[in-house]
């Protein structure tokens, strides 16, 4: 039976142009297990992220440079977090209650001393009229 | 090409396509042909096709029409 492929592609293919030795990021990847993503194909110098589609684990697989290096792989959890975790309102480990008590007190004072200078400017209009 | 030589790459491909694909590719024999994975990272390793091709293909997989006529 005749060989339909010519010798053309039967030779090794010329590589691709140098490109720089950095990681390049091949995207998001739905897997539908961390499996899956453990074998997926990765090429030399090659970064792809992976999205578990089943459970809440972004996955990241990297190749490096030659044959001998182990691929990377790392995983990640996502944790959604509630409105009151997302504001920017501090630790309640971080307030001190007698902190608070002195500063609502010192802030009372400051109120009352406005209070008693509104007064005397009444007073002062008053016996000006 | 003739209809002649159409059928018979037809038929090559029907009765052992995994010969095909060693053959258009340059596959050599210690590849485990029997995992797609590993034809694929051949194929990356030797530079005959990018990482995003690869992740369009593993994709394409999961597309219902593809799905319905893997089914058949």
């Amino acid at each position: 039976m005749p060989n339909f492929y010519p010798n053309i592609y039967n030779q090794y293919p010329q590589m691709q142009a140098q490109q720089p030795q950095m990681i390049q990021d091949g995207g998001f990847v739905p897997v539908p297990n961390e499996q899956v993503a453990r074998n997926y194909p990765v090429g030399f110098g090659k970064s792809v992220t992976f999205k578990d589609e089943n459970s809440p684990y972004i996955y990241t697989k990297t190749m490096g440079f030659s044959q001998l290096d182990t691929p990377t792989f790392e995983k990640y959890k996502l944790v959604k977090e509630t409105p009151s975790e997302g504001s920017n309102l501090p630790d309640k480990g971080d307030f001190d209650a007698n902190v608070i008590i002195s500063s609502i007190e010192k802030i009372k004072g400051e109120i009352g001393q406005i209070w008693a200078e509104i007064d005397a400017i009444k007073k002062e209009e008053a016996e000006g009229v | 090409m003739n209809p002649n030589d159409l059928m018979s790459m037809y038929q090559q491909m029907c009765n052992n396509p995994m010969q095909v694909l060693s053959r258009r590719f340059n596959i050599p024999q210690n590849v485990d042909m029997s995992n797609p994975n590993n034809i694929l990272q051949y194929l990356l390793n030797s530079g005959q096709v990018s990482q995003e091709q690869v992740n369009r293909a593993m994709q394409m997989r999961n597309h219902p029409m593809i799905k319905a006529l893997m089914n058949r």
